[in-house]
């Protein structure tokens, strides 16, 4: 339990952290690598669906935060993301790298579908046309998330 | 079913989130662009921890470009002596203006006190959702800036205002390419007045100019107007890239700000809006 929970606080810092790196290099790469959504999809697949949407609330508010935007929308789009993620991975057999990174992909385009259609329905406004580097966000999701899993088990499995 | 097998139901956990998201963005929404308390810890708590992160990336950076670096600074050093000479030149050129309707110490204070105006800050962090949209700067309350202070690049173009949060050593700022923003402004040429607007996707839009006006031509400089009683008068935003008279009663007229936003690493809090040009 503490391990988890160390675990889960490391990887929100981790992915705080990382967003806050990849700005300063290019600002292409915070669109391109959305790590709030890299660390849902990682706790969702890990711990399951619980802890995929307990922290699709935290992660999601956090990257809302930092945005001027409408304070939950990412809140809401990582919460649900989370939990589906984590519930339909139980039912599944993701044990190798591809499916893995298929699933995430999947997953990654739900949220932001989720994420854009909230938007639309508040503002009357997509997102879509706003940048392009958005299109590509779930490839570099799935392929980040899914080697961060497998990296993960295997220092887990070592120790 | 009891009470706490109701709660620990994973439906129940995921269900009431949902429900707490909802609550947020209901509350949010009629608020605009004010931030809810919420919002304002959670920003308030992460910016230290971002700022930190950043400075010490930039500082292991610059070590190490230093290091690569050592060959071409004998260069670079010429060429800044060379640049010295020049603004030393011009520094004193605007000595002798200022002297010529101010007595001496006047012009001393008067330069003082610009250099007080003016506060450098770095940015540390872009927009999640989209970073045309605002940034985060290292400056905030304890170094003189507050919410609604005009904020430029190191050319002097306007790049935005300071908006909340802001923390002892951290702030917001809207940039002027946010669809969120509003900036009246002026024509250099024609003298046409209007409201200028991001796009969202790195350009801005003058807003409510007729169809039938002569107005707005393709080159024309804009600055800002300073009636809106944010941004003073004359600061550089950029130049009309496009007319069209094709959306209804009013004209389509797309300006490309000054501002890079890939060269944005400092920037000016102007913390008089008296200042101008």
């Amino acid at each position: 339990m503490a391990r988890k929970g160390f675990v889960l606080f490391l990887g929100l810092f981790l992915a705080f952290v990382f967003y806050s790196l990849l700005g300063n290099l290019e600002p292409d790469l915070v669109l391109l690598l959305n790590t709030f959504s890299i660390f849902v999809l990682f706790s969702a697949l890990v711990y399951g669906e619980v802890e995929g949407a307990a922290m699709g609330t935290v992660a999601g508010l956090l990257q809302d935060a930092f945005s001027h935007g409408v304070f939950g929308l990412s809140g809401m789009s990582q919460t649900i993301t989370g939990f589906l993620a984590g519930w339909l991975s139980r039912r599944l057999n993701l044990n190798t790298f591809y499916k893995r990174a298929v699933f995430v992909f999947i997953f990654s385009l739900i949220q932001l579908l989720i994420w854009v259609a909230f938007y639309f329905l508040i503002f009357k406004k997509s997102l879509l046309y706003s940048q392009a580097a958005i299109y590509f966000q779930p490839v570099f999701t799935a392929v980040a998330t899914s080697s961060i899993i497998s990296f993960y088990r295997k220092i887990t499995k070592a120790a | 079913m009891s009470f706490f097998r109701v709660v620990k139901n994973k439906f129940f956990i995921v269900g009431f989130l949902v429900f707490f998201q909802l609550l947020l963005i209901s509350y949010q929404v009629p608020l605009g662009s004010k931030q809810t308390f919420l919002e304002k810890i959670l920003f308030l708590m992460f910016t230290p921890i971002q700022k930190l992160a950043v400075n010490s990336h930039r500082s292991i950076t610059e070590r190490w470009g230093n290091f690569v670096g050592l060959r071409t600074a004998q260069k670079e050093n010429q060429e800044l002596k060379k640049q010295i000479f020049f603004l030393t030149q011009e520094k004193e050129l605007l000595r002798q203006t200022f002297s010529l309707s101010l007595a001496k110490r006047e012009v001393e204070e008067e330069l003082k006190g610009l250099a007080e105006m003016i506060v450098p800050a770095r940015i540390i962090g872009l927009d999640t959702a989209n970073y045309y949209r605002s940034v985060v700067i290292d400056r905030g309350s304890e170094d003189g800036v507050s919410k609604n202070l005009p904020v430029c690049d190191k050319f002097g173009n306007l790049i935005g205002r300071t908006a909340g949060p802001v923390g002892h050593h951290e702030a917001r700022v809207i940039l002027i390419t946010s669809e969120e923003s509003g900036v009246a402004v002026i024509s250099d040429s024609d003298k046409m007045l209007g409201i200028l607007s991001g796009d969202g996707q790195g350009k801005c839009l003058i807003k409510y100019v007729l169809a039938s006006s002569p107005s707005g031509f393709e080159g024309d400089e804009i600055r800002t107007s300073g009636f809106d009683k944010v941004y003073p008068p004359g600061l550089k935003i950029g130049k009309i890239s496009s007319v069209s008279a094709r959306q209804g009663i009013f004209k389509k007229i797309v300006v490309q700000p000054y501002f890079d936003f890939r060269q944005l690493k400092v920037v000016a809090v102007l913390k008089n809006k008296e200042i101008s040009r």
